[in-house]
Protein backbone atom coordinates (compact mmCIF):
# COMPACT_ATOMS: atom_id res chain seq x y z
CA UNK A 1 0.00 0.00 0.00
CA UNK A 2 1.45 3.16 -1.22
CA UNK A 3 0.81 5.70 2.09
CA UNK A 4 1.51 8.94 0.98
CA UNK A 5 0.89 10.29 4.55
CA UNK A 6 4.03 8.88 5.63
CA UNK A 7 6.59 11.53 5.13
CA UNK A 8 4.19 14.41 5.82
CA UNK A 9 3.05 12.83 9.31
CA UNK A 10 7.02 11.98 9.88
CA UNK A 11 7.49 15.66 10.23
CA UNK A 12 5.12 15.80 12.76
CA UNK A 13 6.81 18.50 15.37
CA UNK A 14 8.04 17.64 18.56
CA UNK A 15 7.47 20.47 20.80
CA UNK A 16 10.41 20.85 23.12
CA UNK A 17 9.40 20.02 26.85
CA UNK A 18 9.87 22.39 29.65
CA UNK A 19 13.48 23.57 30.60
CA UNK A 20 12.81 22.78 34.00
CA UNK A 21 11.35 19.40 33.36
CA UNK A 22 14.79 17.49 34.01
CA UNK A 23 15.43 19.78 37.54
CA UNK A 24 11.77 19.10 38.33
CA UNK A 25 11.88 15.22 38.13
CA UNK A 26 15.39 14.40 39.80
CA UNK A 27 13.89 16.53 42.69
CA UNK A 28 10.68 14.74 43.23
CA UNK A 29 13.15 11.44 42.83
CA UNK A 30 15.37 12.87 45.76
CA UNK A 31 11.87 12.81 47.75
CA UNK A 32 10.41 10.04 46.85
CA UNK A 33 13.25 8.33 47.13
CA UNK A 34 14.14 9.10 50.90
CA UNK A 35 10.49 7.86 51.15
CA UNK A 36 10.17 4.86 49.46
CA UNK A 37 14.20 3.47 48.54
CA UNK A 38 14.65 1.83 45.69
CA UNK A 39 13.23 -1.29 45.25
CA UNK A 40 11.14 -1.07 48.13
CA UNK A 41 8.49 -2.04 45.12
CA UNK A 42 9.85 -4.70 44.42
CA UNK A 43 10.06 -6.06 48.13
CA UNK A 44 6.48 -5.57 48.86
CA UNK A 45 5.60 -7.12 45.36
CA UNK A 46 7.68 -9.77 46.42
CA UNK A 47 5.60 -9.67 49.90
CA UNK A 48 2.21 -10.03 48.32
CA UNK A 49 3.50 -13.01 45.77
CA UNK A 50 4.57 -15.07 49.24
CA UNK A 51 1.27 -14.08 50.88
CA UNK A 52 -0.67 -15.58 47.58
CA UNK A 53 1.46 -18.79 48.17
CA UNK A 54 0.62 -18.82 51.65
CA UNK A 55 -3.24 -18.60 51.13
CA UNK A 56 -2.91 -21.24 48.36
CA UNK A 57 -0.67 -23.48 51.06
CA UNK A 58 -3.08 -23.05 53.60
CA UNK A 59 -6.34 -23.79 51.22
CA UNK A 60 -4.73 -27.29 49.64
CA UNK A 61 -3.95 -28.38 53.23
CA UNK A 62 -7.52 -27.31 54.27
CA UNK A 63 -8.99 -29.32 51.12
CA UNK A 64 -7.04 -32.31 51.92
CA UNK A 65 -8.54 -32.38 55.88
CA UNK A 66 -11.73 -32.23 54.67
CA UNK A 67 -11.32 -34.37 51.86
CA UNK A 68 -9.91 -36.92 54.08
CA UNK A 69 -12.64 -37.05 57.14
CA UNK A 70 -15.74 -36.41 54.43
CA UNK A 71 -14.27 -39.94 52.38
CA UNK A 72 -14.11 -41.39 55.88
CA UNK A 73 -17.79 -40.26 56.78
CA UNK A 74 -18.50 -41.57 53.01
CA UNK A 75 -17.18 -44.94 54.07
CA UNK A 76 -18.28 -45.49 57.40
CA UNK A 77 -21.65 -42.83 57.90
CA UNK A 78 -20.88 -39.88 60.22
CA UNK A 79 -19.39 -40.70 63.65
CA UNK A 80 -21.25 -40.12 66.86
CA UNK A 81 -19.05 -37.82 68.78
CA UNK A 82 -20.17 -38.99 72.48
CA UNK A 83 -19.27 -42.46 71.06
CA UNK A 84 -16.12 -43.16 73.77
CA UNK A 85 -14.63 -45.23 70.70
CA UNK A 86 -14.56 -42.00 68.63
CA UNK A 87 -12.76 -39.89 71.34
CA UNK A 88 -10.10 -43.25 72.10
CA UNK A 89 -9.39 -43.24 68.23
CA UNK A 90 -8.53 -39.49 68.04
CA UNK A 91 -7.02 -38.35 64.72
CA UNK A 92 -7.03 -41.62 62.93
CA UNK A 93 -10.74 -42.53 63.40
CA UNK A 94 -11.45 -39.46 61.87
CA UNK A 95 -9.65 -41.32 58.48
CA UNK A 96 -10.86 -44.08 56.58
CA UNK A 97 -7.62 -46.04 55.72
CA UNK A 98 -4.07 -45.13 55.43
CA UNK A 99 -4.06 -43.48 52.56
CA UNK A 100 -7.07 -40.76 53.74
CA UNK A 101 -5.21 -40.71 57.08
CA UNK A 102 -1.38 -39.27 55.10
CA UNK A 103 -3.91 -37.12 53.30
CA UNK A 104 -5.12 -35.46 56.51
CA UNK A 105 -1.69 -35.45 58.56
CA UNK A 106 -0.57 -33.90 55.02
CA UNK A 107 -3.11 -31.14 55.01
CA UNK A 108 -2.50 -30.31 59.08
CA UNK A 109 0.89 -29.88 58.45
CA UNK A 110 0.26 -27.66 55.16
CA UNK A 111 -1.85 -25.83 57.25
CA UNK A 112 0.17 -25.12 60.16
CA UNK A 113 3.25 -24.29 57.44
CA UNK A 114 0.77 -22.20 56.37
CA UNK A 115 0.14 -20.38 59.81
CA UNK A 116 3.49 -20.26 60.96
CA UNK A 117 5.27 -18.73 57.56
CA UNK A 118 5.10 -15.32 58.56
CA UNK A 119 6.69 -15.80 62.16
CA UNK A 120 9.65 -18.28 60.26
CA UNK A 121 10.21 -15.47 58.05
CA UNK A 122 10.75 -12.13 60.74
CA UNK B 1 26.03 2.38 15.90
CA UNK B 2 22.67 3.71 15.12
CA UNK B 3 20.54 5.70 17.45
CA UNK B 4 18.65 2.93 18.77
CA UNK B 5 21.74 1.27 19.76
CA UNK B 6 23.39 4.42 21.27
CA UNK B 7 20.15 5.33 23.30
CA UNK B 8 20.20 1.72 24.71
CA UNK B 9 23.75 1.79 25.18
CA UNK B 10 23.13 5.42 27.62
CA UNK B 11 19.88 3.55 29.14
CA UNK B 12 22.21 0.62 29.98
CA UNK B 13 24.70 2.46 31.78
CA UNK B 14 22.33 4.46 33.73
CA UNK B 15 20.91 1.68 34.83
CA UNK B 16 23.81 -0.05 36.09
CA UNK B 17 24.49 3.45 37.65
CA UNK B 18 21.50 3.91 39.28
CA UNK B 19 21.13 0.48 40.43
CA UNK B 20 24.77 0.97 42.53
CA UNK B 21 23.18 4.21 44.23
CA UNK B 22 24.15 6.93 41.46
CA UNK B 23 20.34 8.23 41.18
CA UNK B 24 21.26 11.15 39.78
CA UNK B 25 22.54 9.09 36.57
CA UNK B 26 18.45 8.67 35.68
CA UNK B 27 19.26 12.94 34.52
CA UNK B 28 20.69 11.61 31.67
CA UNK B 29 17.57 8.96 30.74
CA UNK B 30 15.20 11.76 31.47
CA UNK B 31 17.13 14.01 29.32
CA UNK B 32 17.43 11.56 26.35
CA UNK B 33 13.63 10.77 26.07
CA UNK B 34 11.87 13.89 27.49
CA UNK B 35 11.35 15.51 24.29
CA UNK B 36 9.44 12.14 22.60
CA UNK B 37 8.13 11.67 25.60
CA UNK B 38 6.10 15.21 26.48
CA UNK B 39 5.33 15.54 22.66
CA UNK B 40 3.36 12.05 23.20
CA UNK B 41 1.64 13.11 25.99
CA UNK B 42 0.42 16.83 24.68
CA UNK B 43 -0.71 14.84 21.57
CA UNK B 44 -2.75 12.85 24.05
CA UNK B 45 -3.90 15.54 26.76
CA UNK B 46 -3.78 18.79 23.96
CA UNK B 47 -3.11 20.80 27.10
CA UNK B 48 0.62 21.71 27.61
CA UNK B 49 -0.01 22.09 31.43
CA UNK B 50 -1.41 18.69 31.34
CA UNK B 51 0.90 17.16 29.47
CA UNK B 52 3.90 18.35 31.53
CA UNK B 53 2.32 16.59 34.61
CA UNK B 54 1.56 13.15 32.90
CA UNK B 55 5.57 13.46 31.73
CA UNK B 56 6.76 14.44 35.50
CA UNK B 57 4.61 12.05 36.95
CA UNK B 58 5.74 9.44 34.19
CA UNK B 59 8.74 9.57 35.29
CA UNK B 60 9.05 9.79 38.45
CA UNK B 61 6.98 6.45 38.36
CA UNK B 62 9.18 4.82 35.84
CA UNK B 63 12.47 5.76 38.44
CA UNK B 64 10.88 4.03 41.19
CA UNK B 65 9.57 1.06 39.31
CA UNK B 66 13.14 0.21 37.54
CA UNK B 67 13.20 -2.77 39.24
CA UNK B 68 10.95 -3.87 36.94
CA UNK B 69 12.04 -2.98 33.83
CA UNK B 70 13.87 -5.34 31.58
CA UNK B 71 17.29 -4.21 30.41
CA UNK B 72 17.08 -6.63 27.14
CA UNK B 73 13.77 -4.88 26.05
CA UNK B 74 13.81 -1.03 24.56
CA UNK B 75 13.29 1.37 27.52
CA UNK B 76 11.36 3.74 25.48
CA UNK B 77 8.23 1.34 24.51
CA UNK B 78 8.29 0.37 28.39
CA UNK B 79 8.08 3.88 29.23
CA UNK B 80 5.47 5.52 27.15
CA UNK B 81 3.47 2.81 28.43
CA UNK B 82 3.61 4.20 31.55
CA UNK B 83 3.02 7.83 29.98
CA UNK B 84 0.23 6.54 28.04
CA UNK B 85 -1.82 5.27 30.69
CA UNK B 86 -1.43 8.40 32.86
CA UNK B 87 -2.69 10.51 29.94
CA UNK B 88 -5.53 7.91 29.49
CA UNK B 89 -6.18 8.96 33.17
CA UNK B 90 -6.29 12.56 32.90
CA UNK B 91 -8.04 12.94 30.46
CA UNK B 92 -10.86 10.58 31.90
CA UNK B 93 -10.22 12.83 35.21
CA UNK B 94 -10.72 15.63 33.08
CA UNK B 95 -14.23 14.36 31.46
CA UNK B 96 -15.25 13.78 34.85
CA UNK B 97 -14.91 17.00 36.09
CA UNK B 98 -16.53 18.31 32.88
CA UNK B 99 -19.58 16.06 34.07
CA UNK B 100 -19.61 17.62 37.34
CA UNK B 101 -19.36 21.15 35.81
CA UNK B 102 -22.98 20.46 33.71
CA UNK B 103 -21.13 20.69 30.30
CA UNK B 104 -22.47 18.47 28.08
CA UNK B 105 -21.12 14.96 28.03
CA UNK B 106 -18.90 14.27 25.08
CA UNK B 107 -17.12 11.15 23.73
CA UNK B 108 -13.84 13.01 24.43
CA UNK B 109 -13.53 16.62 25.42
CA UNK B 110 -12.00 19.03 23.61
CA UNK B 111 -8.97 20.73 23.94
CA UNK B 112 -9.17 23.49 27.44
CA UNK B 113 -9.50 26.86 26.66
CA UNK B 114 -6.00 28.48 26.29
CA UNK B 115 -4.07 25.45 25.07
CA UNK B 116 -4.21 27.05 21.76
CA UNK B 117 -2.32 30.37 22.78
CA UNK B 118 0.32 27.88 24.53
CA UNK B 119 0.32 25.38 21.68
CA UNK B 120 0.78 28.73 19.09
CA UNK B 121 4.02 29.30 21.55
CA UNK B 122 5.13 26.15 21.57
CA UNK B 123 4.68 25.10 17.87
CA UNK B 124 5.79 28.52 16.06
CA UNK B 125 5.77 27.43 12.53
CA UNK B 126 2.61 27.60 11.01
CA UNK B 127 2.63 24.86 8.67
CA UNK B 128 3.70 22.71 11.66
CA UNK B 129 0.57 23.92 13.27
CA UNK B 130 -1.76 23.13 10.70
CA UNK B 131 -0.43 19.78 10.58
CA UNK B 132 -0.11 18.92 14.71
CA UNK B 133 -4.05 20.59 14.87
CA UNK B 134 -4.76 17.85 12.19
CA UNK B 135 -3.62 14.98 14.20
CA UNK B 136 -4.61 16.43 17.51
CA UNK B 137 -8.62 16.21 16.04
CA UNK B 138 -8.17 12.93 15.74
CA UNK B 139 -10.11 10.53 18.78
CA UNK B 140 -7.38 9.73 21.65
CA UNK B 141 -6.59 6.25 19.83
CA UNK B 142 -5.99 7.36 16.49
CA UNK B 143 -4.12 10.39 17.41
CA UNK B 144 -2.10 8.23 19.59
CA UNK B 145 -0.83 5.58 17.38
CA UNK B 146 -0.31 8.11 14.76
CA UNK B 147 2.71 9.92 16.51
CA UNK B 148 3.90 6.49 18.07
CA UNK B 149 4.05 4.99 14.38
CA UNK B 150 4.94 7.81 12.40
CA UNK B 151 7.30 9.82 13.86
CA UNK B 152 8.16 7.75 16.90
CA UNK B 153 8.89 4.76 13.92
CA UNK B 154 7.56 2.35 16.83
CA UNK B 155 6.26 -0.93 15.34
CA UNK B 156 2.67 -2.18 14.94
CA UNK B 157 3.80 -4.84 17.78
CA UNK B 158 5.14 -2.50 20.09
CA UNK B 159 2.10 0.19 20.35
CA UNK B 160 -0.54 -2.65 20.47
CA UNK B 161 1.54 -3.08 23.63
CA UNK B 162 2.05 0.23 24.78
CA UNK B 163 -1.55 0.92 24.06
CA UNK B 164 -2.85 -2.63 25.75
CA UNK B 165 -4.70 -3.76 22.48
CA UNK B 166 -4.07 -5.94 19.87
CA UNK B 167 -2.62 -5.12 16.75
CA UNK B 168 -5.32 -5.37 14.51
CA UNK B 169 -6.52 -3.06 16.48
CA UNK B 170 -3.69 -0.59 16.37
CA UNK B 171 -4.08 -1.24 12.07
CA UNK B 172 -7.89 -0.26 12.38
CA UNK B 173 -6.77 3.36 14.80
CA UNK B 174 -3.81 3.75 11.98
CA UNK B 175 -6.05 3.25 8.81
CA UNK B 176 -9.11 5.34 10.26
CA UNK B 177 -6.98 8.06 11.27
CA UNK B 178 -5.34 8.27 7.76
CA UNK B 179 -8.33 8.19 5.97
CA UNK B 180 -9.39 11.36 8.38
CA UNK B 181 -5.85 12.88 7.56
CA UNK B 182 -6.11 12.19 3.98
CA UNK B 183 -8.82 14.89 3.50
CA UNK B 184 -7.42 17.46 5.24
CA UNK B 185 -3.61 17.12 4.40
CA UNK B 186 -3.51 15.94 0.84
Amino acid sequence: MNDELAPILSSLPEPAAPASLTATVMARIEREAIAQPLGAAARARQERSRDVWLWITASVGVLLVVGAVASSWYVHGLPDVFSPRTVRGGIGAGFAGWQATIAGIAGLILCLRALFAPLRSR
Amino acid sequence: MTDADRDAAIVREAIAAIRLGHRDAYAGIVTLYQRRLFALALMMTRDPAGAEDVVQDGLVRAFLHLDAYDINRPFYPWVSTIIVRLAQNWLVQRSRVRLREGTALESEPDAPAGAEDALTALITDERDRRLWNAVSSLSSGERTAVILFYRQDMPVHAIASVLGVSTGTVKTLLFRGRKKLRKELV
